[in-house]
Order: C-alpha cells, then structure tokens, then sequence
C-alpha cells in the first residue's frame, strides 16, 4: 500500500490530515472501488480531508487492481477494512 | 508493495486468537508511509467545436500541461503514449484506455469561438483509478488574445482540485532585466507572466532600478529608481506605466518599498546622515511616520498578511538578522538565530512563515522559518541567492541567482517550500528582483 | 475479533523519489568633472585630474566595516586641504559595497561609508553644504571578479567632484 499511497501532489494542509477509509474486499481479493469512503478524518480541513481522502482511495484502486493475496479461509475477516493513512512522517520537516 | 500489505493481513490474521474468529468487525490497518512522488496526468488536446476554436485546442492543453508540469507535484503522460481520444466533451471517458497508460488524472476540455469572437472552454477533472469526476465541470469565457491566461485558469482550477492548494498560474511577475557588463549593468522594469510569457517593459534602461514590488491588487508597483541622481521611490501605474516619486526629504535616500496589505502605506527605509531607519508613509497624503531610531541598519521590511506586524533586517546585535515588531513600531524581538547573516525577509501569504536570504560560510540561501524563528530550513544554495518573493498560494518561492566571476550573470528561479523542483524562470535576458504578484481576477 | 482489531502500524522504507561608469547626476547646474574630458591636466594641482591621481579620490574599506583606517585618513586629509583649496567645486561622495550580501543591505553600507567618509571631510574644515552623499550598493563595482582582490577595491567610498557654489 506504502508503493501507491502517493502524497507527493498534496497540499501542506492535506499532509496535516489523517484520514480513516473504509473499503469492502471481494472474495478474489480486490477491492470493492464503489465500497470505498471516508469514515472520519482529523488533524485539517475539510477541504484537506477531500484531498488526503482521494490520494488514499486512489492508494486501495491501484494497489488493488490485480487483487490482493490474501488467504481464502479467513474471508470473513478481510472483508471489510477499515484503513488509517495517518500522513505525519511525511509531512515536510 | 500489494505484498506487504498481503503480508501484513497474513500476520495479523495469523496472530488473532480462534476467540475473536466470530466477530464480524472490520480489519484495521494504519498506513504511515507512502511515497512523494509528482503524480502522473494527461490532457489531450482539447476538443475544437467550431473551425476558428483548431487554433487554441492544442495550445491551451499544452500551457495547461506546462503549468502543472511546472510545480514538480504533477508529471505529464505525453501524447504519444495516449491511447485513449477524447473526441466530444460529454462523452463518457474510457477510463480503462487511461489507467492503462498509468495517468491518475485526466484533463479534458472543449473550446469555441462565439460569436462576438471570445473564447469559451469547458474542461472537466476526472480521477482517472476511481472512474469519477472530481469537482463539476466548469467553463471559462474570455478574449482570444487571453488564451493563455484561460489556459492557466484552467490549470490553477486542476492544481487546487488536486492538491488542496490554492493556485497560482494565473498571475503576473514584475522584475528588473538586466544587460550588459557587471560594471556597467543597464537595468529596467518588466512584467510578464509568471511563466515568463508577455513581456513587457515598464521603464527605459536609462538609470539605475531596484527591487520593484507589487501593490497587493497587482494595478501598482513600488520601485527605487536613481532618477533623481539618488534612490528614491517610485509608485508606477501598471496600465498607463504612469509614475511619481513618492515625496521625501531633500538628502536623504530611500529604498525597500513595501506595500501595507490594504495597499494604502508603504514601509520603507529612510537614509540619512548615513543611518538607515524604517518609516510608513501614507500613500495618498505623503506623511511619514518613523518606525525605528536605531543607530544601525534597519531595511528590508515586509508587512505580516494581516497589517498588524513588520518583519524586516537590522544589524543591532553587530551582524545582520531578522526582527518583528508591530506595525507602528516599538520593540522588536529577533527571530533569527542560526550560524550566519540574515537578510530581506518576506512575510509569506499564509502568515506562518518567513523567507529570507542567507549568507553562511561564503555561500547564500534562499529559506524559510516560522514566525518565532523556529524550524528554520534553507531551501537553496549557491553562490549568490537572493530577494524571496512568493507564489499567491504561498507554495512556491521565487528568486534571484547570480553566478560568480566576470561573466556572472543574475536569472530568475523558483522553488517549492519543499526545497524541490528548483527551476529557472524563462526570461529573455538577465533578471533580479522578482515580485509576484496575485491572482489576477 | 478485539486482537484483530488492534491498530497495526505499517512500516517500511521510504521511498523518496526522489570600469566604473556611475550613474553620475548632471542635475542642475552641477557637472560631473571626474570621469569627463573636462578634467584638465593632472599637472595643474588645480585640476580635478589632479584630485583624482595625485590626491587619491577614494578610500576601501574592510568587509562590512565603514571605520576608516589610517590610510583612509591620510587620503581624506589630503581631499580636505585640496578642497579647501579649491572652493568652486561641490563634491558628491560614492559610497559602495562588494557584491557579498543583499542589496537593501549594501544600500544602507554603502552610506554608511559615504557619511564616514563627509563627516571626516567637514572635521578637517570643509564646509558641510559643499558636500552631498548617495550609496550605490553593489550596483556599481570597478571590479567585476568574484575574488577578495575583486571585492577590496569595490568596498569603496569615491569622492567626486563636480562644478558647483557660485562656479
């Protein structure tokens, strides 16, 4: 998730914004894109929390296209996640 | 990296006791590092409507491009690798045809010509991995000689969409073009677009000129001009390129101009009897008030974005360093305390920082520190930064570099706040003192 | 499912992508008589070619410094007697800086210098409305190398004269 969580083109205040995604998995493993949202957000704005929010989502969609190894028998506990992109270490320093 | 996280669902599935098996609750991961890296975008050439639109489809996608490029946060998918067209403006996209070339967003848009010869573009922002639109399409309307201008509109609506900034495209730099020899450097005001397209001079090369800055609505411009035989300041009309010398005592010189935030005062400095003190002066009346009655130096002021404090440069405590006081003077407290030489600090649009040229162990910078002076960091380096001035959206700085040596030469640069994407602002000769001005409306 | 829910912290590598032509005033009724053909022979002790080579019609000064040292006194004393002398000229002193630092900074030094350099010359008896000062900064350098050699002969304060009272 690290690879495709891409912070690079956000704004200082999104860097400041913790965002909390939910996502629903299909049992192949990938992510269900019209699952994905925003649960709650903290640290800036609105406005930053939209942005932060997009980056992330676009994190789970790209890391997600081919699906995700993850092992069949505990569906039931992947099937929904709640993701933290909690951005401080890379704010600029 | 899909590994990673595979490998870390594995461990936590693996290390959760049989007990909690039953619970239907959610899986909760935390995400701490990713990566900074520009992100990548397309803009096909826009759609042309009508026949006299063919002209500004591809131009105005390309100076869209070139605008988002330029930040360094963003990187361009060129056309040759597209695979996907975009032939009417309302049809859905082909997301697909775009994730395929790795673009994260999409830009496309329509341009025609009415009939009273104006430009009209329409663009849209699509989030090329989600398959939405982010925001609604919008439309621009404007004279055709403008285009750019729609253009980078359209690019700052893109950048602030994205990113969360507000933009800065769509604004003006004055400066001064320098020629000739270092011992005989002819120099003049210019303005031109912050991308270095149209330019336009603003005096003759007949005598010395300095450090022009913006009126906080970009129609005016202070400057220090030699005209008189002495530094005095200038109040230039930008329209008419109309200008009068601000009224100040016979012997005596003046120099660093600042507009107030309201654009009604200028902070500046007053020589005289070889001290340097700051004043205010209102604009409309030409009263002065002095601000400080030190012994030394004290120049380079800028106004806090609010009106209500000054940071500026004085050499006090022996060395030059950087000080804040309130507006209508009194006690400073210093703000700079790091190994070094601090000069022309600039109060940055946000408020929560300072920019300032350094001088240390023979080279200069070009930094940034917080209004107490803490966490300073120097952004440039090189053997001659100076005169920070900032993008409107307070992301980006820009400034002058001189090279060393007979030959040297002085030329524009920016650089994100980062410390990223260092890049030389195109002008068509040498170049100093940068002012930038706002968004223009 | 409380375990599971534990807060896990992901953690890895991040992956950084990544000579000296002054604008000189001719205002007025005042000429500028240095850099002119107007200068006369340096043989006539008269002239302001003469001022100029024999008299010595600048001082250097040390780095950020406007103090003038000893020679600098010995040049001044000299411009003083001279001016003194000859009463029919006005005189503007130049004050300058090397091009190490920013240039609000060297305007203000380059005063500071020019003021040194007036307020020695009235202490040795020249009339103080005779004199005038103006800073370049660093925008005027006789020499344009980027060495110290460079830089001590730019660090300057210039008297020039000009054909002024009652000429």
């Amino acid at each position: 998730m690290q690879r495709c969580w891409n912070v690079g083109s956000l704004s200082s205040d999104a860097l400041a914004t913790t965002v909390v995604v939910a996502v629903s998995m299909a049992e192949t493993g990938k992510p269900d894109i019209a699952s994905i949202r925003k649960l709650s957000h903290s640290g800036g704005s609105e406005a930053a929390a939209r942005q932060a929010y997009e980056a992330a989502r676009r994190a789970i969609i790209r890391c997600g296209a081919d699906g995700f190894d993850l092992p069949q028998e505990k569906y039931s506990q992947w099937r929904d996640i709640e993701m933290t992109f909690n951005p401080e270490k890379m704010r600029i320093k | 990296m899909r590994s990673l996280l595979t490998l870390l669902v594995a461990l936590t599935l693996w290390a959760m006791p049989a007990t909690a098996q039953q619970d239907g609750g959610p899986l909760r991961l935390e995400i701490t590092e990713g990566v900074i890296e520009p992100m990548p975008f397309a803009v096909p050439g826009l759609v042309a409507e009508n026949t006299q639109a063919r002209d500004f489809a591809d131009r105005i996608a390309r100076v869209i491009a070139a605008d988002l490029s330029g930040t360094g946060l963003f990187r361009e998918i060129p056309a040759e690798a597209h695979i996907g067209r975009i032939t009417s403006f309302d049809s859905p996209v082909e997301f697909a045809d775009w994730r395929a070339v790795n673009a994260q967003a999409l830009v496309t848009g329509a341009v025609s010509v009415d009939g009273g010869g104006r430009l009209v573009v329409k663009f849209r922002i699509h989030d090329v991995f989600s398959g939405q639109e982010l925001g609604r399409g919008q439309q621009l309307v404007g004279d055709a000689d403008g285009w750019r201008r729609i253009a980078h509109k359209v690019a700052d609506q893109v950048y602030s969409r994205i990113t969360g900034e507000g933009g800065y495209f769509d604004s003006r730099v004055v400066f001064v073009a320098e020629s000739g020899p270092k011992d005989a450097r002819a120099k003049r005001l210019a303005i031109m677009d912050y991308d270095g397209a149209n330019l336009r001079y603003l005096t003759d090369a007949s005598t010395i000129v300095l450090a022009p800055r913006f009126s906080p609505t970009g129609d005016r411009v202070l400057y220090t001009s030699y005209e008189s035989g002495f530094p005095r300041i200038y109040l230039l009309d930008v329209a008419d390129v109309g200008r009068r010398v601000l009224p100040t005592l016979d012997g005596t010189m003046s120099f660093a101009p600042r507009f107030s935030p309201n654009g009604r005062t200028v902070v500046y400095s007053l020589t005289q009897g070889g001290n340097t003190d700051l004043y205010t002066m209102d604009i409309a009346s030409g009263a002065s008030t002095r601000l400080t009655t030190a012994p030394s130096i004290e120049t380079a002021p800028s106004y806090s974005p609010d009106g209500s404090r000054i940071v500026f440069e004085s050499d006090r405590s022996g060395t030059p360093q950087l000080y804040i006081m309130e507006a209508r003077g009194g006690d400073a407290q210093r703000i700079s305390f790091g190994q070094g030489r601090y000069g022309t600090p600039v109060w940055s649009p946000r408020g929560d920082l300072v920019a300032f040229t350094k001088q240390a162990k023979g080279r200069f910078h070009i930094g940034v520190m917080r209004t107490d002076g803490s966490e300073e960091r120097l952004l440039t380096a090189s053997f001659l930064d100076e005169g920070p001035t900032w993008a409107p959206n307070g992301r980006v700085i820009m400034f002058t570099r001189e090279t060393r040596g007979a030959q040297g030469e002085a030329r524009l640069y920016s650089v994100d706040i980062t410390g990223r994407n260092l890049r030389q602002v195109p002008t068509a000769s040498g170049a100093s003192d940068p002012s930038w001005g706002p968004l223009q409306e | 499912m409380t375990y599971l829910s534990k807060t896990m912290i992901l953690v890895a590598g991040l992956a950084l992508a990544a000579c000296t032509n002054p604008d000189r005033f001719a205002n007025q009724n005042n000429v500028d008589l240095n850099g002119s053909g107007l200068s006369g022979a340096a043989s006539d002790p008269a002239s302001p070619a003469y001022f100029q080579q024999a008299v010595g019609d600048r001082v250097l000064f040390a780095v950020d410094q406007s103090t003038l040292s000893r020679e600098a006194q010995a040049t001044l004393d000299g411009q003083a007697e001279w001016l003194m002398e000859n009463r029919d000229f006005t005189v503007t002193i130049e004050g300058h800086a090397d091009e190490q630092g920013t240039r609000e900074y060297n305007l203000a030094l380059g005063a500071r210098r020019a003021n040194s350099v007036q307020e020695y010359l009235v202490s040795r008896g020249v009339a103080a409305n005779r004199l005038r000062t103006v800073s370049y900064g660093k925008e005027r350098p006789i020499e344009i190398c980027s060495e110290e050699a460079c830089y001590a002969k730019n660090r300057r304060a210039v008297t020039v004269l000009a054909a002024g009272l009652g000429s």
